[in-house]
């Protein structure tokens, strides 16, 4: 045998890898498609009259604590917290804790609520930075204000959660737009079943091109841009198709951090939030299934098929690679940490479905698919594949994944019709269309790079600096 | 091979445009339909209105003598929007427009379809519309496999049952899932007095969970005989029970009720404690000072604080309660009072009473050093900094003994 | 003959919205409307009203901040107001009156009851 022969062999074997690599890829997302489909129209069904009113006005409801780290927002800071206080729900309270602003946040927060020094007994329950002082305002009860040193997003929402008398938080972003009725939405699960639920999330949305006045959203449009338009398409697959299905295998390993609601009992019970990765909120869900299931106790982390925030998303390319890059860390970061997990029955289907899944398509994944694709090609050029396998793989690899675009898309519609125009519809099917064919790929090469990124940072762990808690998105444009 | 493949990619790729097509067909038709509805309420929402305000004998006049298969919908949303919020006469002639539509008829029909979100529909419907003569059939509803419908039927229930409906909820009321509770406890603690009775009968045999959920719709209804039953609660062995039966007596506000009240505040477990405690502070004994005053001592901080709060309710002698916390042995005390004389205001009145002359200066001097003592200093220093009047703010250095620095870390 | 008075109705959802503008027409009166907190304080202060009706819960302002705004202003302050809402907790309707409310009435609302709350705000009390 010649090594040419050899290499041909070679390179006709790891194509069929490829190929097999986005059968079993875009299959498994046709699993989860199939039991969100199922689990979306079911609670769209359940939910055509609001209970939420009663939710509201019932006692028995559980109140919350809403958490906002901030950090040199003094532009928008009093609007976010003017829409909170005005969010729908029974008894709540709003943590607004200001990590160590440069601006005039606190000062701004100060005037507009009438922040008075408080001596509200803080109990150090979590370790954290150094806490200036706690206010309290005069005009609005349940405000209150922790001051404290710059410690990043992890540190304040643990400071936020001291200070928290509720047996439920929630953690916002400050940017963030909620939904008026967000919490009632993501506390029905922990209403449903008080002593199985922990974590709920919900689904969120972009907020690009949406009409947006102090703190509400007044009109829903479609973005004008490109890469936005194709992060919303992105967004709705990965939310109404994947999240869902997941939630569905109770393995549902992200609940944005853009908008979450816990239990503090057993987040305290696991050390609250930690500096250890650069996604403080995916590690924190992963831990505390990891601390469930290690206790064998019955616990559910839910996601609610309902929108429930909106948030801002890159505009240019370059914010989107570093946001991307930031996430993958995370991601990878987490997976190392918790390696234990990984095809562990001790962790059930979290262990056995939902780390595999990570460490296979989100790990090796952008490798086989960057390379897969040059190699296809390459092979193809040089006569080495045929025209069947060259047909089939683009089928799998591009075709298939169209067909799950626009599947989301669909079920958008048919479901909850936040886009109700049709150029708006008719962007999104083109968008969901072209998604697969360059922006799919770009993330991919995006995330070998973070692959590298994670590696040779591993020796510098320690506490990851952000700029401020916003998506880079607006970090950049300031 | 290569045919097969290309006609097997072809035949999905065009199933899926199928798919899409027909979806988007119908939306169109959807779009189209809502925008003919629109106008449809436009132009029939004033009719029933008017026929609700009084204008009109029936809705089949006000509507000029029928409704069109096509607008019935529209009618129908129509009278569900309205009959949801208001009462009185107006209610009333909108439940009877339901009947007269002949929409009753049809919803008890509903309560059999064999699509669950059709019954629990036509059972939230029979409710909306006040329908009394569906009564039993709802009842029947309460046994539905699926939850939703049971939960739909027992609020049509609370809203036309009258009493009947009171025995069959309460059955509901034991169901484990908590959510459940919530709703079917709304449902009775809105209909009021009437269930008051039964629900005292069926309390020993409610199940835990039952039980507290009872007592709060007793606490939300309020009533004002039911507290000689609620003393009696106050003895019952659980704790949870005790301590919502003090709840509840805070709720009525009931004078009589003081006395077993403040015999709670020293019950062996922290939750009655705390619960007789904050049910004092809303009935005004001045009796109860005392026993609060001794309540800041507990050794549970919800105790504390709920003594705390009462004491302030009390009026100008729980606040000199209060102020003779400040010197009290148990650090838990001053430390309680202090947070709540802070919250109430009282520390800043004393601060600007510094310079005022005689007995109001040297009490307020008094007051000012016991919180120096006490170590909570946050809030007198922030006055410190800030205070518009000169001389008060040399007092209230020299009591810190501290130089006046401006500690504003803004 | 005297001019028909003027209400001004401050009220988000417009099935409520519709039913009370329907109701007071009825009645005689000249209504006008005002969909969130923030358009309430314009209009009344630009039209000068006889009598606001407004919910508590509203996009913007809510029903305390109108109040506050509306009391602050000395165009405006003696406006009577007609609080329509639907907390009925004890502490919402307190804060209500203490924050310059004329009448409070708790939706669900009896029709009946609340012309007749809103004639007497309107109508001058005979001596």
């Amino acid at each position: 045998m010649s090594v040419i022969g050899l290499l041909q062999d070679a390179i006709v074997g790891f194509n069929v890898f490829v190929l097999g690599y986005f059968l079993a890829l875009n299959t498994i997302y046709l699993i989860l498609f199939l039991l969100s489909l199922f689990e979306v129209l079911r609670f769209v069904r359940r939910t055509f009259f609001s209970d939420y009113r009663q939710i509201m006005q019932s006692e028995m409801t559980w109140p919350i604590s809403v958490l906002i780290p901030a950090r040199d927002e003094e532009k928008t800071i009093v609007e976010t917290v003017r829409s909170l206080l005005m969010i729908n729900y029974g008894e709540f309270e709003v943590i607004v804790v200001n990590d160590g602003s440069g601006d005039a946040t606190l000062r701004r927060l100060a005037d507009a609520y009438e922040l008075r020094r408080t001596d509200r007994p803080y109990r150090r329950v979590l370790p954290t930075g150094h806490v200036r002082g706690i206010y309290g305002s005069l005009a609005h009860p349940n405000l209150h204000v922790v001051d404290k040193e710059h410690g990043g997003k992890a540190d304040a929402l643990n400071a936020g959660i001291n200070l928290a008398r509720y047996p439920l938080f929630c953690s916002i972003d400050a940017d963030s737009v909620i939904e008026d009725n967000a919490l009632l939405r993501v506390v029905k699960p922990f209403m449903e079943r008080p002593e199985e639920t922990v974590a709920a999330g919900g689904i969120v949305r972009i907020v690009n091109g949406c009409e947006v006045r102090e703190g509400r959203v007044t009109r829903v449009a479609l973005p004008d841009r490109a890469l936005p338009i194709l992060q919303v398409v992105e967004y709705l697959r990965a939310f109404l198709t994947g999240r869902v299905g997941w939630s569905n295998l109770q393995s549902l390993l992200i609940i944005s951090g853009a908008f979450g609601i816990y239990r503090k009992r057993e987040v305290l019970e696991i050390g609250g939030y930690t500096h250890d990765t650069d996604t403080e909120d995916l590690d924190l869900v992963v831990r505390l299934h990891e601390h469930m299931r290690r206790a064998k106790r019955r616990y559910r982390v839910v996601f609610v098929p309902d929108p429930v925030c909106w948030t801002e998303c890159p505009e240019t390319l370059a914010v989107l690679a570093r946001q991307r890059n930031r996430w993958h860390r995370g991601l990878l970061q987490t997976l190392w940490i918790h390696k234990r997990m990984f095809l562990n029955p001790r962790y059930g289907s979290v262990g056995l479905f939902a780390f595999p899944y990570f460490a296979v398509f989100e790990l090796l994944g952008p490798f086989v698919e960057t390379f897969g694709y040059v190699a296809v090609v390459v092979s193809y050029v040089l006569g080495i594949l045929d025209v069947p396998f060259f047909l089939m793989f683009v089928a799998v690899a591009f075709l298939y994944g169209t067909f799950l675009s626009i599947a989301a898309i669909l079920l958008e519609e048919i479901s909850f019709r936040r886009y109700p125009g049709w150029t708006d519809i008719a962007k999104l099917l083109a968008y969901g269309i072209l998604e697969n064919f360059g922006y799919r790929q770009l993330l991919s090469a995006m995330k070998v790079k973070a692959f590298w990124d994670a590696i040779r940072r591993r020796r510098a762990w320690g506490r990851m600096q952000r700029r401020g808690f916003r998506s880079e998105a607006v970090s950049a444009s300031r | 091979m290569r045919g097969a493949l290309v006609v097997a990619i072809v035949l999905v790729a065009l199933s899926f445009l199928a798919l899409t097509a027909s979806i988007l067909l119908g939306k169109a038709w959807r779009e189209l339909r809502d925008k003919r509805r629109r106008r449809r309420r436009r132009a029939l929402e004033p009719l029933v209105l008017d026929y609700a305000h009084g204008g009109q004998v029936s809705i089949l006049a006000a509507l000029g003598g029928g409704v069109t298969a096509g607008d019935e919908p529209v009618v129908q949303a129509i009278l569900l929007d309205h009959v949801q919020r208001v009462r009185g006469v107006e209610r009333d002639r909108l439940r009877r427009a339901f009947d007269e539509l002949g929409l009753v008829d049809r919803y008890v029909v509903g309560l059999s379809s064999p699509r669950w979100w059709r019954r629990a529909e036509a059972a939230e419907h029979l409710g909306l519309a006040g329908a009394a003569r569906a009564a039993p059939r709802l009842a029947a509803a309460l046994e539905d496999d699926v939850p939703e419908v049971r939960l739909r039927a027992a609020k049509a229930l609370g809203a036309v049952g009258g009493r009947t409906a009171v025995a069959p909820l309460l059955r509901a009321l034991a169901a484990p899932n908590r959510w459940s509770t919530i709703r079917i406890a709304d449902v009775l603690a809105d209909m009021g007095p009437k269930v008051l009775e039964e629900l005292q009968d069926a309390f020993p045999s409610l199940a835990a969970h039952a039980k507290l959920a009872a007592l709060d719709i007793i606490a939300r209804i309020h009533p004002v005989e039911s507290v000689p039953w609620l003393l009696a609660r106050l003895s019952d062995g659980g704790p949870d029970v005790r301590a919502r039966a003090a709840h509840a007596l805070g709720v009525i506000g009931a004078p009589d009720a003081s006395p077993s009240l403040r015999a709670a505040l020293v019950d062996p477990e922290w939750p009655v404690r705390a619960m007789a405690a904050k049910a004092l502070g809303r009935i005004h004994d001045v009796e109860s000072i005392p026993g609060l005053r001794a309540a800041l001592m507990d050794r549970d901080w919800w105790v504390r604080a709920n003594a705390a709060v009462a004491l302030r309710r009390l009026g100008p002698s729980g606040i000199d309660a209060l102020e003779g916390a400040l010197a009290d042995e148990d650090p838990y005390a001053r430390h309680q009072a202090c947070l709540m004389l802070e919250e109430a205001g009282v520390l800043d009145r004393r601060v600007a009473q510094l310079v005022a002359p005689g007995s109001a200066g040297v009490a307020a001097e008094w007051v000012v050093a016991r919180f120096v003592e006490s170590g909570l200093t946050g809030r007198l220093r922030e006055i410190a900094a800030t205070q518009a009047d000169e001389r008060v703010r040399l007092e209230v250095a020299r009591l810190l003994g501290a130089p006046a620095a401006a500690e504003s870390a803004r | 003959m005297a001019a028909a008075k003027r209400i001004l109705v401050a009220e988000d959802d417009p099935v409520t919205r519709r039913f009370v503008v329907s109701l007071l027409e009825e009645c005689g009166y000249e209504v006008l409307v005002a969909e969130d907190g923030e358009h309430a304080v314009a209009t009344a202060i630009s039209v000068r009203p006889d009598l606001l009706v407004s919910d508590l819960v509203m996009p913007y302002r809510d029903g305390y901040e109108v109040l506050r705004a509306i009391r602050n202003d000395p165009r405006v302050a003696g406006l009577p107001v007609l609080i329509l809402s639907m907390r009925d907790r004890e502490e919402d309707i307190v804060r209500g009156f203490e924050q310059g409310a004329d009448e409070y009435v708790v939706k669900p609302f009896n029709a009946r009851e609340l012309v007749a709350r809103v004639r007497k705000l309107l109508e001058p009390r005979r001596s």
